[in-house]
């Protein structure tokens, strides 16, 4: 029980895949304009890192290679959990084929959740519940920053700040104020 | 648009982390210390353009329908190159860089820029300048970010005495805040808006 806690902690907040290991970012950016499309794009990132998860558990004993071969590997885990679950999500997310497949599904958050996986866990319930906390915590700060976003689209923000720089400043203070958890 | 000017577009005008805002995942991962910068803007510039000349040559033969699935694999096979050889000739620098050096094989900005559909020598001439442009652009945040963090530039202690470095600028969130000021620095200088990339 404690170390299952110990393990959404970690995942959720203290190594927060956006906020203190900066994958992601594509999405952050592009999936964060209004609140239902982080939503969406937060579903289809759980479901995507719970299906190369267990692609992963499966396959990990099977094929053991050293951490320089891993890429390929987890690459491909990716690309296959991502394409499972394309079809559904595309309509959804309304972006052609390649984007949507590119940023919402294999990107550098699920490629980075798999391979920091295989360098930290592995036993299988392991790799599963951190790849869930890790999901879990990406999608929450998706969903945050896109209710930051559209508070801020009603203020008076200067000509410079506006749009990247502006997200990528509160996004910051999001991590100053998560990180008294790392302590 | 002449050769030249595409060269020099990815390096100013279409600065790929400044004006496009791609590619920020090692921006703002590993920038803490400059050294990473210059290692992973380099590695990536050499992806890049490996990708896009195997993409050039390829391309005539096959169906484009499998383009993206072409461009995976070259990028897979390029980053495990270089992850391997930077094992053998730089092992520490390959530890610092972590998960972020096998990263390169997802990056947005080589992805975009391998969508790009233009004659091959175009294609090679944009990569180039783009990759020189990145390179600058993480070398450079990477000097602001270790000089405030550390008090030092490429591990060499420029201050020295009571002044305390300010250490929350090498952490992510740091990098978050220095990235945003130097784009809405870049966009005051051209006089522009920072709407984000579509």
């Amino acid at each position: 029980m404690n170390n299952g806690l110990n393990l959404l902690a970690n995942g959720v907040l203290v190594h927060n895949l956006i906020l203190f290991q900066g994958l992601g970012l594509y999405a952050l950016l592009r999936y964060t304009k209004t609140v239902n499309t982080a939503v969406k794009a937060a579903v289809a990132m759980l479901a995507t890192t719970f299906t190369a998860c267990i692609i992963a558990e499966f396959i990990q004993p099977l094929i053991p290679v050293s951490f320089a071969m891993n890429l390929p590997l987890y690459f491909v885990i990716a690309l296959v959990s991502g394409l499972l679950w394309h079809r559904l999500f595309e309509p959804l997310l309304g972006n052609n084929a390649d984007q949507s497949l590119l940023t919402a599904f294999v990107n550098s958050a699920l490629v980075g959740l798999l391979l920091n996986m295989s360098a930290n866990y592995s036993d299988g319930e392991s790799l599963l519940g951190y790849g869930f906390a890790g999901a879990l915590g990406y999608g929450l700060v998706l969903i945050v920053m896109a209710g930051i976003r559209e508070r801020l689209e009603l203020t008076n923000v200067p000509k410079a700040f506006k749009g990247v720089p502006i997200l990528l400043i509160s996004a910051a203070i999001l991590g100053f104020a998560l990180m008294g958890y790392r302590l | 648009m002449s050769l030249g000017k595409k060269f020099a577009s990815g390096i100013f005008k279409e600065n790929p982390v400044f004006r496009l805002a791609l590619g920020l995942v090692p921006a703002l991962g590993i920038t803490h210390l400059a050294i990473n910068g210059l290692y992973i803007g380099i590695a990536t510039t050499i992806v890049l353009l490996g990708a896009v000349v195997i993409k050039s040559i390829v391309s005539k033969y096959l169906n484009k329908s499998v383009g993206f699935f072409i461009d995976c694999a070259s990028l897979t096979l390029l980053t495990t190159l270089i992850y391997r050889l930077l094992g053998v000739y730089q092992p520490e620098i390959l530890v610092q860089l972590g998960i972020y050096l096998p990263l390169i094989a997802v990056n947005g900005m080589v992805f975009q820029r391998l969508s790009q559909e233009t004659a091959p020598v175009e294609r090679i001439v944009d990569a180039l300048g783009m990759g020189i442009g990145y390179t600058a652009s993480l070398t450079l945040i990477g000097v602001i970010r270790e000089f405030i963090g550390m008090g030092k530039v490429f591990g060499v202690t420029i201050v020295k005495g009571s002044l305390t470095p300010f250490s929350l600028a090498a952490t992510v969130p740091g990098g978050f805040v220095i990235v945003g000021l130097l784009m809405a620095l870049c966009n005051a200088l051209a006089n522009r808006g920072g709407d984000v990339h579509e």
